[in-house]
């Protein structure tokens, strides 16, 4: 395989477990906690976000030579909440259902930290192929994460899986899971699992804090560019 | 070269806003419509739920409509008309309660179901609504909720808001009713005293026989009898009262009690329970006298009020050497149609001088009320010195039990008007 390839496999591939942005980063906590009690809001949400990740990424990637470093945030802002619109529009159109279930998350995809935290950490940095793939990746991830802890909640908190009642669990089941306090049990013992994971397979665990404690140490090489947002800080 | 730079952050935000705003418009362009037909499609999502054999749905302009009315559609397959309803009138006036109701063109109720309602005490909201299907513009045998009357007289007075609507506006015509409905509907008007406080004659059919009698009823509090008479073909509907006075309507409403006509017929009436009637009065004098403190030389006897078909079911004169007083025996309908007995002794110039119920407690079922607790000695000593002039109605409120305490307002006006007829010859 092509160094090329290899790393292009490699973005798109470790937003999935790697640098999975909701057990590994810790960003997107919010929807990850209020739409993982069914199964069909995680999903639905996981792909929204997704669309608007890849689009976002891919523009900012686009503009990141013509953007200039004082204004780098607003127009980020700008551009990610033009998608979420148009994702919004697009979804009470042709799925109403969903974007009722969704409901104010799906706006709030906005401020979501993952898809400001890439275009920052990936897309302004690198091509608009990579930055395509990173989107997707994290995307991936995001999605995967939310259907995984949905999943766990709806089957075990109500017995349910996408509302199709199962047998037994149905009658037999934890309602806790599906409140706040379950939700946050859930997540924890998913982050424990993924550190396990990572672990053994030797890949770092953040232990420390700053750059090297960052998972994304290696999306930005290392290298903390001081003249980033230099002039914003007023340096 | 700093405001260059700042020249550029500006355009550059600017030119980017601009493209994503175009970009938006565009979307917006392609999905208002769908979105806007998604929301129509929802808002008749009720719509639907009372009138499911409905082709669709087109608002119809009318104007004068009562207040609880805020929207007409009729079905585009005229199947019949939903009518939105918006009423206040619950127990704490401050929030709607929204009911939507489907009516089919024969002008009765297809669907109905409650959109909203914030009060805290449930009346049924899903099974309550169901008594109303089938039911025309008079909603006969609805009842009210027992324990939540506001809030079920309001659901049920906007529903017949929804009939003045559409029957006014002509979209459908009030029923052509079969004799056997005006008869049943001029039984309450020949004997007021045998309704409840929904209206409802509570009678029941005894065998009698007669030349003219087709029907007699009994009503279930003592008040009298109604009967359906048969003269040459053409019927009638006679009330006779407690104390024997008739009077008797054709079935246009038309009061024919003094044609000569039919006087034959109403004599038989009056006569065939007047034995009764007799034995009726005797029972209530025992049932009066343990109320009686006119000392141990009163004398009870039996009186009979002059046009009286009310609840007033025995009227006496308590007369001793130093006083005379009247006393009166009024049933009336209670929570469950429960027959209550109100005792009423009045002094000379009508002013209520004690006020008792048989059996001790005007709450005879406490099942349906709760949380507050009537003290019953001071309630009733409220009426005390009381005539037709000063009584309030307010007097006879009693919270959570507002079926009772009609039926009480409802005695005690009926007294009053039996000592009207007594002492003056003159009936209300």
């Amino acid at each position: 395989m092509s160094k090329t390839n290899k790393s292009s496999l490699s973005i798109l591939l470790r937003g999935i477990i790697a640098e999975n942005p909701v057990l590994v980063l810790v960003l997107g906590t919010c929807p990850t906690l209020a739409q993982t009690g069914s199964v069909i809001s995680a999903v639905g949400m996981g792909i929204a976000a997704t669309a608007v990740l890849v689009c976002s990424n891919v523009v900012i990637s686009l503009l990141r030579r013509a953007i200039p470093d004082t204004v780098r945030i607003p127009c980020y802002i700008v551009v990610i909440a033009g998608f979420v619109s148009v994702v919004q529009m697009l979804m009470n159109a042709y799925l109403p259902a969903l974007y009722d279930m969704l409901g104010v998350y799906l706006a709030l995809i906005v401020v979501n930290c993952i898809i400001l935290g890439r275009a920052e950490m990936f897309a302004s940095k690198n091509s608009v192929g990579a930055s395509a793939l990173d989107g997707l990746g994290m995307g991936i991830g995001f999605l995967l994460t939310l259907f995984v802890m949905a999943t766990i909640r709806e089957v075990l908190g109500a017995g349910t899986f996408a509302g199709i009642k199962i047998p037994f669990l149905i009658n037999y089941n934890f309602p806790i899971l599906k409140s706040p306090p379950g939700g946050f049990f859930v997540f924890g013992c998913m982050i424990a699992a993924v550190n396990t994971i990572l672990k053994k397979r030797g890949k770092p665990v953040r232990e420390k804090a700053g750059c090297e404690g960052c998972p994304s140490f290696a999306a930005c090489e290392g290298k903390f560019d001081e003249s980033v947002g230099k002039d914003a800080r007023g340096e | 070269m700093k405001k260059r730079e700042a020249i550029k952050s500006v355009v550059v935000l600017t030119v980017i806003c601009a493209v994503v705003a175009l970009m938006l418009s565009g979307v917006n362009e392609l999905t208002a419509p769908i979105i806007e037909e998604n929301q129509s499609k929802g808002e008749f999502d009720s719509f639907y739920e009372v009138m499911p054999d409905a082709e669709g749905f087109e608002e119809v302009s009318l104007t004068g409509l009562p207040e609880t009315v805020k929207a007409v559609y009729k079905d585009t397959g005229n199947k019949g008309y939903v009518v939105l309803l918006s009423t206040r009138s619950q127990y704490t006036g401050t929030s709607n309660m929204g009911i939507t109701v489907g009516i089919g063109t024969d002008g009765k109720i297809v669907g109905i179901t409650l959109t909203s309602y914030t009060e805290s005490k449930d009346f049924g909201r899903e099974e309550y609504p169901k008594t109303y299907i089938g039911k025309d513009s008079a909603l006969v045998g609805v009842d009210l909720v027992g324990g939540v009357t506001y809030s079920s007289a309001a659901f049920r007075d906007a529903v017949s808001d929804a009939f003045t609507a559409l029957i006014s506006s002509g979209l459908i015509s009030e029923d052509q009713k079969s004799d056997a409905q005006l008869i049943d509907e001029l039984k309450t008007v020949a004997l007021p005293g045998c309704a409840n406080n929904l209206g409802n004659a509570m009678l029941t059919q005894i065998e009698v026989s007669g030349s003219y009698i087709k029907e007699a009823y009994e009503a279930n509090n003592g008040c009298g009898y109604v009967y359906v008479l048969d003269v040459d073909g053409t019927p009638l509907v006679c009330g006779v009262g407690a104390f024997g006075d008739a009077v008797c309507y054709a079935l246009d409403g038309t009061d024919v009690t003094s044609d000569a006509a039919y006087a034959n017929a109403i004599s038989e009436a009056v006569a065939v329970n007047a034995k009764k009637s007799e034995e009726a009065a005797v029972a209530n004098i025992e049932l009066i006298a343990p109320y009686v403190y006119a000392g141990d030389d009163a004398t009870i006897t039996a009186v009979s009020p002059k046009g009286i078909f009310n609840t007033v079911t025995g009227a006496f004169e308590i007369t001793s050497d130093s006083t005379k007083s009247y006393g009166f025996v009024s049933v009336v309908f209670g929570y469950r149609n429960q027959p209550m007995k109100m005792i009423y002794i009045l002094d000379e110039d009508g002013a209520i001088v004690a006020f008792r119920s048989a059996g001790e407690l005007i709450i005879l079922d406490s099942e349906y009320y709760s949380g507050y607790t009537l003290d019953e000695s001071a309630y009733k000593a409220n009426f005390e010195g009381l005539t037709a002039e000063t009584f309030d109605e307010s007097v006879t409120l009693i919270s959570g039990a507002t079926i009772t305490a009609n039926a009480v307002a409802t005695a005690t006006r009926d007294v009053f008007a039996a000592f009207d007829a007594l002492v003056t010859g003159e009936v209300e």
